[in-house]
């Protein structure tokens, strides 16, 4: 048997401890090596084997980390994009709240502020609803108005809301009366936004006359401001022409932009006073 | 002697796989320092199938890889995981078949053979040795007995190993 014969038999016999001894021997040397060997071979297989492995596990990892980074930042977004919608919300109320405020000091009137949280639903825009009710000490009739003029009157009042009757209600009747000449008249509307007034023949209103409240039917106090006069259509009413002037209105306060509100706490005896 | 391509590379794909999940993933299940071996699963589980030889290669294979990542234990690795290969490799799947929880009292004593081996390679002795092992080496043990249980019943199921 010769060398060659001999080794092949006993690779096949030995195959298992000689593999062993080869691990181990194997091992022993790495074990053995200084640190410079040992950079050297960490350094050869990161260089060469590893690299791709490496290379996955990166790519893996930092999409992974991207994925959690882009949710953390869509949700971040979504945070910044809400405080930044109420803060220009807010800054758009606040001028509106500044003059309400200032409107509040400078009446004598006792008056509840309140926020209007609905509208009427239908075509014609004849009510809101109001978060004010009978525990706010709001009741029926008591008028409603922002500080450039009245709006409307309580229709109906439960205990924690109430519905305004709109100027531009048909229902809504107003007794007005010119500032300058106080010839009085009857505000109304004819389901549009425009408003009328209606005059006694004869009476003394010029286009640009300002209209308040003539305190005239127990609702409104007298002297609220309510709107402008504006041209002379009498001539456009056939009937009754010559017995009635009739004014287009336009009210001080545009009731496609009120937010806010004021409610006029009336008392039984109220007397209209401005403060100084 | 014919070679099973597919089955060696199934088995290298489960070897690379708990590779990779063990420097990636592990982290994610990971209680403080105490982790599960999952290369040492999948190691006991390619040498119950494929013998000592497969178990002692697989072994040094796996323990080389990380040994790359371990410069100060260099051959540490490569030494605890061959041995463990190669000792796993002589208990018939066969066997541990008959007493399921005999797999897992197999992977027990597997962990503390690799760990007994590769602290002592690693230099370290006396207190310290006797430290990494009840402070290190058991907790994480016991993790990676209740890991391996869990792969072992519910989703590895390996065949008799091929006489």
């Amino acid at each position: 048997m010769n060398l060659f014969e001999w080794l092949r038999k006993a690779l096949v016999v030995w195959r298992g401890i000689l593999s062993l001894l080869l691990c181990v021997v194997f091992s022993g040397v790495l074990l053995s090596q200084d640190r410079t060997g040992r950079i050297v071979f960490h350094e050869v297989m990161v260089g060469t084997l590893l690299y791709p492995l490496q290379a996955t596990l990166s790519h893996f990892d930092g999409s992974l980390r991207i994925y959690h980074e882009n949710e953390r930042l869509r949700r971040e977004n979504m945070a910044f994009r809400t405080e930044n919608d109420f803060l220009k919300q807010s800054l758009r109320q606040s001028p509106r709240l500044v003059e309400m405020e200032r409107f509040h000091a400078t009446v004598s009137m006792r008056l509840k502020a309140g926020e209007i949280v609905a509208e009427d639903a239908g075509r014609l825009q004849r009510a809101w609803v109001l978060d004010l009710g009978r525990a706010d000490s709001v009741d029926v009739n008591m008028p409603v108005m922002t500080s450039r003029g009245i709006v409307g009157k309580i229709a109906k009042c439960f205990q924690k809301y109430s519905l305004v009757q709109l100027l531009s209600d048909p229902e809504f009747k107003a007794s007005v009366q010119v500032d300058r000449s106080r010839a009085r008249g009857i505000l109304e509307s004819h389901g549009t936004s425009r408003l009328e007034v209606q005059f006694p023949a004869g009476s003394d209103v010029q286009p640009g006359d300002t209209l308040v409240t003539a305190g005239m039917g127990g609702v409104f106090p007298k002297g609220l401001r309510v709107g402008i006069a504006l041209q002379d259509v009498s001539g456009m009413e056939e009937q009754n022409s010559d017995v009635i002037r009739v004014f287009q209105v336009e009210p001080f306060q545009s009731l496609d932009a009120v937010e806010e509100v004021f409610v006029l706490i009336k008392q039984d005896q109220w007397k209209l006073e401005m403060a100084p | 002697m014919r070679i099973h391509w597919k089955r060696i590379a199934m088995e290298a794909g489960i070897l690379a796989g708990a590779l990779l999940l063990q420097q990636t993933l592990i982290r994610w299940i990971s209680l403080g320092p105490v982790r599960p071996d999952l290369t040492l699963i999948a190691l006991m589980a390619l040498a119950l199938r494929r013998g000592p030889i497969a178990g002692l290669y697989a072994g040094m294979i796996l323990g080389l890889v990380q040994d790359v990542y371990a410069v100060e234990t260099l051959g540490a690795n490569a030494l605890s995981n061959c041995l463990v290969g190669y000792v796993l490799g002589f208990f018939e799947d066969k066997v541990v078949k008959s007493l399921p929880a005999t797999r897992i009292l197999l992977l027990g004593a597997a962990l503390i053979l690799h760990d007994v081996i590769f602290y002592l390679a690693a230099g370290f002795h006396g207190g310290v040795f006797w430290s990494a092992l009840l402070r290190q080496s058991a907790p994480s043990a016991v993790y990676t007995l209740f890991v391996g249980g869990l792969i072992f019943y519910s989703t590895l199921r390996l065949k008799p190993r091929e006489v």
